[in-house]
């Protein structure tokens, strides 16, 4: 049997690749099937030119790229559902989250579910799914596969975005995930990804957006970390209120054993407008460390005193703002609580001393403070857009002033 | 010659029933083979083998297995397990075919196939 030289192979491969085809396990076949032809033709005595101006004929009456559509028609029907389905999902999975942010934002039931549902979409079925169209695609090309950079993607992916999942949603094992995914990027992900685009020539462009996209992802999942340090001061003015809490009580046991001793008409009086303040205080105290959450109804006890230890919700500054000025279902109690203030430190300021006058006007101060260019009002300055934890830590602050105060002023005037 | 549209169903059995009888094949052969076996009365387009071949490939009737012959690449196909009972089924359910269409048309007892 007649054998092609190379020069002869070269020409026909040329002929073939001529007709663009990208299926090159058909192009391969389609190649030996042309080699024989024309080896048979040889061997039937014909020449080498002839036979393949001969085959070249039949060539582009079978047109080539038509044989190659209903070759990956056949056999890729699967295969496209797949991508079909893909791309579906990957408009589904983030609407969802977008929803779902949106919903969190105004704190509407459902956020949960949506954030969920739409980052266990994009984790666990799109990011698999790319990976195996994209593995297919590949493959029909002729490429080799790189399965381990696919392996090392899909996991890293999954763990990264498991665990903004978790973060959001305050599940534990937030951070572990995290961790991992950034130890994940930076030791197996990278390296990979990095090797594999100094081979692949062809595609490195798209290969290099990947690594930034992967490097910026990895910023953001840095940055979530550095939520950490707001969590930090959370936990700072918890244990800031604790302590108004702990000192007001202290003062407010001295003050009753001196009131005892004291039998003082002004001082007595001024006791129960105390006490009376301080319990409205603490009203106000519950309504917005219940308000903010139902589960923070766990910190407080049946006689309405607070342990901030057993509240898990803490930065939220719309149960503040509803306490304090109302929304359309009940009224707010900031007016009364000014009023009941500036009447409190008008009775102060009527039976002390000039000498604490300075002193109770300071700590009991409730008129406008500068906020930018604009003055605003007290109640606006302190308690628009403050978190729970920072109302409850000015609001106890005040029953410790005001406890405080209690204790000084009948002082004053039995000193004089 | 047989027309390209009575071909059609029927390649994939063809195919099949090859296999069966000589254990691997590759598509120039095939083509060869159907032509002498049909003394030149069907010839196989490349449109028509390598699409079914694939398809074959693709439901995992048959597999697949590429040799080096010189500088250029073959890839000779042979049955799986699955497409040894479908080839049977397959050249039966063909055969049934041909007898009830000779009866249809009235082509009498010279038909003899199997």
């Amino acid at each position: 049997m007649a054998e092609l030289t190379d020069r002869e192979l070269q020409i026909l491969s040329k002929e073939i690749d001529k007709q663009g085809l990208t299926y090159t396990q058909l192009q391969k076949e389609l190649l030996d099937h042309l080699c024989c032809d024309i080896e048979t033709k040889m061997d039937e005595g014909i020449e080498f030119l002839k036979a393949f101006e001969e085959v070249r004929q039949r060539l582009e009456n079978d047109r080539i790229q038509q044989i190659q559509e209903e070759t990956l028609l056949l056999i890729n029907q699967k295969y496209r559902m797949m991508k079909k389905f893909m791309y579906i999902l990957g408009c589904i999975a983030p609407s969802l989250l977008i929803v779902g942010a949106f919903f969190k934002l105004q704190h509407w039931p459902g956020a949960g579910v949506l954030i969920t549902l739409g980052s266990f979409l994009l984790a666990a079925v799109y990011l698999p799914v790319f990976a195996m169209v994209s593995i297919r695609d590949t493959r029909e090309k002729g490429k080799k596969v790189n399965r381990t950079l696919y392996i090392a993607g899909v996991v890293t992916g999954f763990i990264f975005l498991i665990g903004i999942l978790f973060k959001i949603m305050h599940w534990p094992g937030a951070n572990v995930a995290l961790t991992s995914s950034v130890l994940l990027t930076v030791v197996l992900f990278i390296p990979l990804l990095v090797m594999h685009a100094v081979r692949d020539k062809e595609n490195q462009l798209q290969n290099f957006s990947i690594l930034i996209f992967i490097l910026a992802m990895m910023a953001v999942n840095i940055m979530v970390f550095a939520l950490k340090v707001s969590k930090n001061v959370l936990s700072s003015m918890v244990v800031t209120a604790m302590d108004n809490m702990a000192t007001h009580d202290v003062i407010e046991a001295r003050n009753a054993l001196m009131l005892e001793d004291l039998q003082n008409n002004k001082a007595t009086e001024i006791a129960e407008k105390t006490d009376a303040l301080d319990q409205y205080l603490q009203m106000i105290m519950v309504d917005i460390v219940t308000v903010t959450h139902e589960r923070n109804l766990a910190a407080v006890s049946s006689d309405n005193t607070i342990d901030l230890k057993k509240a898990s919700y803490f930065d939220v500054h719309k149960s503040t703002e509803q306490v304090i000025f109302g929304n359309d279902l009940s009224e707010g109690k900031g007016e009364e609580l000014k009023t009941a203030l500036e009447e409190y430190r008008a009775l102060l300021l009527s039976h002390a001393g000039s000498d604490l006058d300075d002193a109770i006007s300071s700590l009991l101060y409730s008129g406008p403070s500068p906020r930018g260019e604009y003055q605003v009002d007290w109640l606006e300055f302190t308690f628009y857009q403050t978190p729970m934890i920072s109302a409850i830590n000015i609001l106890s602050s005040l029953q410790q002033k005001i406890r405080f105060l209690e204790g000084e002023v009948p002082r004053e005037i039995m000193a004089e | 010659m047989i027309s390209k549209d009575l071909l059609k169903g029927t390649l994939k059995t063809i195919v099949l029933k090859l296999l069966e009888e000589k254990g691997r094949m590759y598509g120039y052969e095939i083509t060869q083979e159907v032509e002498r076996l049909t003394e030149g009365k069907v010839q196989l387009s490349w449109g028509a083998l390598y699409p079914a071949l694939h398809k074959l490939e693709a439901d995992k009737l048959i597999t697949s297995e590429e040799e080096s012959i010189g500088k250029r690449v073959r890839k000779y196909y042979r049955l799986t397990e699955s497409g040894t009972s479908a080839a049977k089924e397959k050249i039966r359910e063909f055969i049934d075919f041909v007898t009830i269409m000779g009866r249809v048309l009235d082509t009498g007892p010279s038909l003899n196939l199997a």
